[in-house]
């Protein structure tokens, strides 16, 4: 089976997966990775996308695909990773339309922003829209359109506890970090859902993959399975997790 | 030959022939002598009927100070504009959806300077709650009651502060029909089983407000907003849109007519009686015959863009005769393109680092 990843740096736990020993003697996976948040920028031509910028930058072991891009119909599934909402809003070069910088939910704590306070039910349509307006979805999209491949998608981790762990983040700055907490988990749930939301709407065959319950810790991801002094991306360890999960998809057989 | 009188000395515009019988319908000028200037620094309030929609849009496009004083999420997309009007926000300066009656203008007013007297009466439907005073800003409906009530405190705080600082204060009046709770006398929005919730003949009943009652509800709006800014002027306009059904009995043409009417007639006595108070014709320019239904669409009903466009022109050339810029500059329709890419933030390094470490670049 022939695979494509196609993804930002959350891909790096793939392949640092697949450095560490995790192979299928059946599966033969390219990948074509442009950092970036929200995720790789890619145009599609026809069946292939193509890098819109930083070309340079990628990293793909598909022969001239900095210039001519990627045909997805080359492959059977489509791997798409980072795919998600950004709640720690961290490496999302589009802060300020990110929901968290427009609008509080209106049970919130009232704080200091002055934000609109709107429904949740509202916030989960701008999140919704936050992530079907992201790159990465942008890739998902392309792949359903072009209709050849199977599409996986291998959501953005939940960040860890540190990533709140300043007034960096505005909902810390608002709140603080007790009073921070419940927001931040809701909208990681809101996140998750918005994300199982968009996949059924586009295509019912599209699945997506989760990460094991055991890598969280109060919604989470534990320290020891993130990257070194790196609150966003987990290691080779999750990779693997996600690699055996996806590849169990991407052969029909949905089991997670 | 005839004695000097009172008419020798009128305007041509005080002469049917020469302001409009002669006349092409699109060169008829003059029809408001606005009686007070509206400066671009103004904070103007606009709510009402649906009508009242296009008078807020066209007060943005020419520059004018549009006060939404309960504002959506930023919007960066037409489509996230268009998202945030679905939700009730950006359409008139508070989040109460369409007010159509005088009824009810006066309820949101009275609730907004005392909170403890708002009716917490909802409608239910299938596990989500709906605000009867506005049952379509969300349309799936309230999840808890909590929401429900924290997005009601929002709208009569954003009213009441609202209220306190603007200059002036566009009612667009809609109809003499509507709806009331029968034990509390509460007017709703629309009728219970249109939108949302359900219809009892024993809890709901038909109202069709008369000129005394419809006149009275207005001097209490007036004593209500300026009990909190004396300065607050109003200027009343009568949408031109018919009724788009009657529960009067009557033909709903004819239905139409009356409520038009009697609307027309008591904005007339308010802005005789107030001198803080104006009328702007929108109903006349769309509504006279001598536009001979021209802005209208094939429904009868709807009025084109065309038709909004006139009347707005109408209001900046009125406005003209105060100093204001007759006309501005349209701004650039939006355009939906296609985002660039954004700019690289710091962040991405961290994005960078990972893919490096992985893949060696």
């Amino acid at each position: 089976m022939r695979i494509c990843i196609i993804g930002n740096s959350h891909a790096s736990a793939l392949k640092l997966a697949m450095d560490a020993g995790w192979s299928r003697s059946d599966f033969e996976i390219d990948y074509v990775v442009l950092p970036g948040g929200g995720g790789p920028y890619l145009s599609r031509e026809k069946t292939r996308l193509k890098p819109r910028r930083n070309s340079f930058k990628m990293a793909s072991n598909v022969e001239g695909s900095a210039e001519n891009g990627v045909d997805v119909v080359n492959y059977d599934a489509i791997w798409v990773s980072g795919v998600g909402f950004n709640v720690s809003l961290r490496g999302n070069s589009n802060q300020e339309a990110n929901p968290l910088m427009t609008a509080r939910v209106n049970t919130w704590p009232r704080g200091t922003s002055g934000l609109p306070r709107i429904t949740e039910r509202f916030m989960r349509n701008l999140v919704k829209s936050d992530i079907a307006s992201s790159a990465a979805w942008k890739v998902c999209q392309d792949v359903v359109d072009i209709g050849s491949s199977r599409l996986i998608i291998h959501p953005a981790p939940r960040p860890g506890a540190a990533a709140f762990s300043d007034d960096t983040h505005p909902l810390v700055a608002e709140y603080g970090d007790t009073d921070a907490e419940q927001p931040i988990q809701e909208m990681m749930n809101i996140g998750d859902a918005m994300l199982d939301e968009l996949a059924l709407e586009a295509d019912e065959s599209i699945q997506v993959a989760r990460y094991p319950d055991e890598i969280l810790q109060d919604g989470f991801t534990k320290p020891e399975f993130l990257r070194k002094n790196d609150v966003s991306h987990v290691g080779s360890e999750v990779g693997a997790a996600i690699l055996d999960q996806m590849a169990r998809l991407s052969t029909g057989s949905h089991q997670s | 030959m005839a004695s000097d009188n009172p008419y020798k000395h009128f305007e041509s515009r005080a002469f049917w022939k020469p302001a409009v019988g002669s006349r092409n319908n699109l060169t008829i000028n003059e029809l408001w002598h606005p009686k007070f200037r509206l400066s671009q620094e103004d904070l103007v309030l606009t709510a009402g009927s649906c009508f009242a929609q296009h008078i807020g849009r066209a007060l943005r496009q020419q520059r004018y100070n549009w006060y939404i004083a309960e504002p959506g999420p930023k919007a960066f997309t037409q489509s996230e504009r268009k998202r945030n009007q679905r939700f009730g926000y950006d359409v008139f300066s508070f989040r109460t959806g369409n007010i159509y009656t005088a009824a009810l203008l006066k309820q949101w007013l009275q609730w907004a300077i005392d909170p403890l007297s708002q009716s917490t009466e909802v409608w239910q439907e299938e596990g989500a709650i709906y605000d009867p005073m506005r049952p379509a800003i969300e349309p799936d409906g309230f999840e808890t009651m909590e929401s429900f009530l924290a997005a009601r405190e929002a709208t009569l705080t954003a009213m009441r502060e609202g209220i306190e600082q603007a200059q002036v204060f566009v009612f667009t009046m809609g109809l003499t029909e509507g709806w009331e709770n029968a034990q509390t006398g509460d007017p709703y929005a629309m009728c219970p089983g249109t939108i949302a919730g359900e219809f009892d003949p024993e809890h709901h009943v038909f109202c069709n407000y008369t000129h005394a009652r419809i006149k009275q509800d207005f001097e209490d709006v007036l004593k209500l907003t300026r009990s909190i800014n004396p300065d607050l002027k109003f200027l009343l306009t009568v949408s031109p849109v018919p009724l788009t059904a009657t529960a009067s009995g009557d033909h709903v043409l004819c239905a139409s007519m009356a409520s038009k009417s009697t609307l027309r007639s008591v904005a007339h006595e308010l802005k005789a009686e107030h001198e803080f108070v104006d009328y702007f014709p929108s109903y006349e320019i769309i509504s006279s015959p001598a536009y001979r239904g021209m802005f209208f669409e094939p429904n009868m009903r709807e009025v084109s863009p065309k038709g909004v466009e006139h009347v707005m022109e109408h209001f900046f050339e009125g406005q003209a005769r105060w100093g204001a810029p007759k006309k501005v500059k349209r701004g650039k329709r939006d355009r939906v393109a296609a985002p660039p890419p954004p700019p690289q933030s710091e962040d991405d390094l961290v994005c960078e680092e990972a893919v490096l470490e992985a893949f060696g670049k």
